[in-house]
């Protein structure tokens, strides 16, 4: 019965032990590289992007525009119909404040980064990416924001030709 | 399809290095699981082995390497693997052995060595991203958990205080467990919520640390319980189910984990539950984060949308609460050594049904408990129902 | 049904390139760093002996992979080994040729379940399967505990 189980087994090992080597251990660094094919809707998408503009595909069977584009649905399980440009404006569905950098290491600027829907799209269909030209305590979910694209000859065919999202001005979109 | 029990458990202690190799984990957790149901390797059918990304112990085709750890040399050897779900999922996947009539006897075997990746696990999670759209912003993995509770947080306006409060009784709850890598029978409520920022509104200490570890099952039909006298140490699977959503996880609302409710409609329809509010008497959802234990909360249909705050508050959910979640001291207390939490949820079931939990034992009986694992890029979820 | 459209000029296919970047620490275990001390500071080989049914294991396990019972015995291997199965290397791991080549062998040793995989200390047209063979280890001041501890094996 384990309630009078005296012994659960496991050696436990400090950072010391570990690193410093006071037990044998093998180090090892794999070495290995990609390269990712985007695939014909992502082609497209990057392709785009590096024009300026977004653009998604349609489903005729679910009548949704997906953004990011795809060739199939994978509701109705059949292939999209067409392309859709869509707008570069649209609205924050969720977002974080972020003192960790890509390696856990913290940092001192918080990046601003969620969720922003796209008008255009489906409903809640988005991306990921930066928010900016506002404060940590300007930004909450629902805020409507707007693209700020670098300039053209800056762009390479990446979601980072757009800089971040900014919140929408009087009059815009 | 034919009645299946656990009838043995074991597990090792979760820490954040052990020095055993993985093969060395798994056996030490499967050899104690064995003696538990008094069986020998000889005894056992056929093997299934749960572990998380290869990526992590740093071994390529993992589930191979720790075959020999396992007990599953020249057996019929399968291993699972769905992110985090798989320390629920790797039950499920021994179930269909047993169940069909394929095995009499299955051993399950779940296995993580975290430590081996330096300079922190989190280096190879990364890849989970795309590489398109996710991977050129240099994200976090922190940043999608801070934004599914934000989401949480925001649309039902949850105060932050209801959502540490689940890691305080966590891991005051660990203080019982002897595998617990962070027991702390003196947290408070201001310790959790003055914890630094990482990703906000995520603070440190609503987070469970990375882990090494193992943990195991027997499972047996109806047949080999009875001719083996092993009913005393038995308890029952009544229903299993499992279900993930897209990768596309900026497409859907993050507000309700879906997947962790179809697949608890799923189990719950095997079970013959209707009514789980009622009918389910203690859970082990999956906490690696404490907003985590609430969302699946109401996931598993245990609470209204937006309300299992309020159970932690009016200390519903306490081991002596009328519904005691994570008496195991779950994630936050004992560890997240991924697949291997099966310890902890499966293994919790296990011990607690069979009166064997000891300091962690819930003082009033009972009768049925859910497990629940999630895993992926917030997508899957695996349900497993057990019954004295 | 398949896609509705397909691009066929392979100059419209974008790829992103990148690489998984991981560095690991790996321990060696209960039964390995007893291994590795004692090659390390008393240049010996170890295996291990299962008391439950008597088979013998190189290089040593903590448990017995046939009858799955914990093993704590530690025995030392015999001096001699024999060459179960040899190999020659003539190309790196990219594909690019050795300045010399590289002989493998599997040495198996009476008695042990098991083996080693390790250099074979003799020009590749001396290589072959039934050779006797010793180990030559490095000398006790270069020793780290690592398998490269031992040099190779040598007739």
């Amino acid at each position: 019965m384990t309630a009078r189980i005296e012994k659960w087994p496991g050696v436990e090992l400090g950072p010391k032990d570990l690193e410093g080597g006071t037990v044998t251990t093998v180090r090892s660094r794999p070495d290995a590289r990609f390269a990712w094919s985007a695939g014909e809707a992502m082609s497209r998408f990057l392709a785009e992007l590096q024009r300026g503009r977004l653009i998604g595909r349609r489903c005729d069977g679910c009548k949704r525009v997906l953004f990011p584009p795809r060739m199939f649905c994978e509701e109705c399980f059949r292939p999209t119909d067409a392309w859709v440009y869509v707008r570069d404006t649209g609205a924050i569905e969720t977002f974080s404040v972020s003192y960790l950098d890509t390696d856990a290491r913290r940092i001192a600027e918080p990046i601003l980064v969620g969720v922003v829907s796209i008008d255009g799209a489906a409903p809640k269909m988005g991306i990921m990416h930066y928010f900016g030209e506002m404060t940590k305590d300007d930004i909450r979910i629902g805020m409507r924001v707007k693209a700020v694209w670098r300039p053209p000859e800056e762009r390479t065919g990446s979601v980072l030709d757009i800089r971040h999202f900014r919140p929408l001005r009087e009059g815009e979109g | 399809m034919r009645k299946v029990a656990v009838v043995g458990a074991g597990m090792t202690i979760f820490r954040r290095r052990l020095q055993e190799t993985g093969k060395e984990l798994s056996f030490e957790a499967s050899r104690m699981a064995l003696d538990q149901a008094k069986m020998e390797i000889s005894d056992v059918n056929a093997v299934i082995h749960g572990t998380a990304p290869d990526a992590f112990d740093g071994v390529h085709m993992k589930g191979e390497y720790l075959l020999d750890g396992s007990g599953g040399i020249r057996k019929p050897y399968m291993r699972v693997y769905t992110g985090g779900g798989t320390g629920v999922f790797s039950t499920i996947a021994g179930w269909w052995h047993v169940a069909s009539g394929l095995a009499d006897i299955a051993l399950v075997v779940n296995e993580e060595k975290m430590s081996s990746c330096q300079p922190h696990p989190q280096s190879v999670f990364a890849h989970i991203w795309d590489p398109i759209l996710d991977r050129p912003l240099k994200p976090n993995l922190v940043w999608i958990f801070a934004m599914e509770m934000n989401r949480y947080m925001t649309v039902h306006g949850i105060p932050y205080e209801d959502i540490a409060r689940v890691a305080v009784k966590n891991k005051r709850n660990a203080v019982g467990h002897p595998c617990a890598q962070l027991p702390d029978a003196n947290i408070t409520l201001e310790d959790v919520m003055n914890s630094e920022v990482m990703a906000w509104p995520v603070h440190r200490l609503d987070i469970s640390p990375p882990s090494d570890g193992a943990a195991a099952v027997v499972l047996a039909s109806e047949d080999v319980v009875r001719k083996r006298k092993l009913r005393d140490q038995a308890a029952w699977i009544k229903g299993v189910g499992w279900c993930i959503d897209s990768t596309m996880w900026t497409d859907r609302d993050l507000v309700f984990p879906e997947y962790v409710n179809r697949a608890a409609k799923m189990a719950y329809k095997q079970a013959k539950i209707d009514r789980p509010k009622r009918q389910i008497d203690f859970a082990e959802p999956y906490d690696p984060f404490d907003y985590k234990e609430l969302h699946h909360l109401e996931g598993l249909g245990l609470a209204d949308k937006g309300k299992a705050g309020l159970m932690t508050r009016e200390g519903i959910t306490e081991r002596d609460g009328k519904l005691p979640v994570c008496p195991s001291g779950g994630l936050l207390g004992v560890g997240n050594p991924i697949a291997a939490t099966m310890g902890i949820k499966i293994g919790e079931l296990y011990w607690q049904l069979t009166g064997q939990a000891g300091k962690r034992q819930i003082p009033h009986e009972v009768h049925t408990g859910v497990a629940q694992a999630w895993g992926d890029l917030m997508q899957y979820g695996s349900v497993v129902v057990m019954g004295a | 049904m398949t896609f509705t459209e397909r691009t066929t000029d392979p100059r419209a296919f974008r790829h992103v390139e990148g690489h998984i970047e991981a560095d690991y620490i790996y321990t060696t275990g209960l039964a390995g760093d007893r291994f590795f001390r004692e090659l390390r500071d008393h240049g010996r080989i170890l295996g291990t002996r299962c008391a439950a049914c008597g088979r013998r294991w190189l290089p040593p396990k903590l448990f017995c992979e046939a009858c799955f019972h914990e093993v704590t015995d530690f025995v030392e291997a015999p001096p001699e080994g024999r060459v179960a199965a040899v190999s020659v290397a003539r190309v790196g791991r990219r594909g690019e040729p050795l300045p010399k080549p590289e002989v493998w062998a599997l040495v198996r040793f009476r008695g042990f379940e098991g083996g080693f995989v390790h250099r074979l200390l003799v020009e590749p047209e001396a290589a072959r399967p039934g050779l006797v063979v010793r180990a030559v280890l490095k000398p006790a001041g270069s020793r780290t505990g690592a398998i490269t501890d031992i040099e190779g094996f040598a007739p």
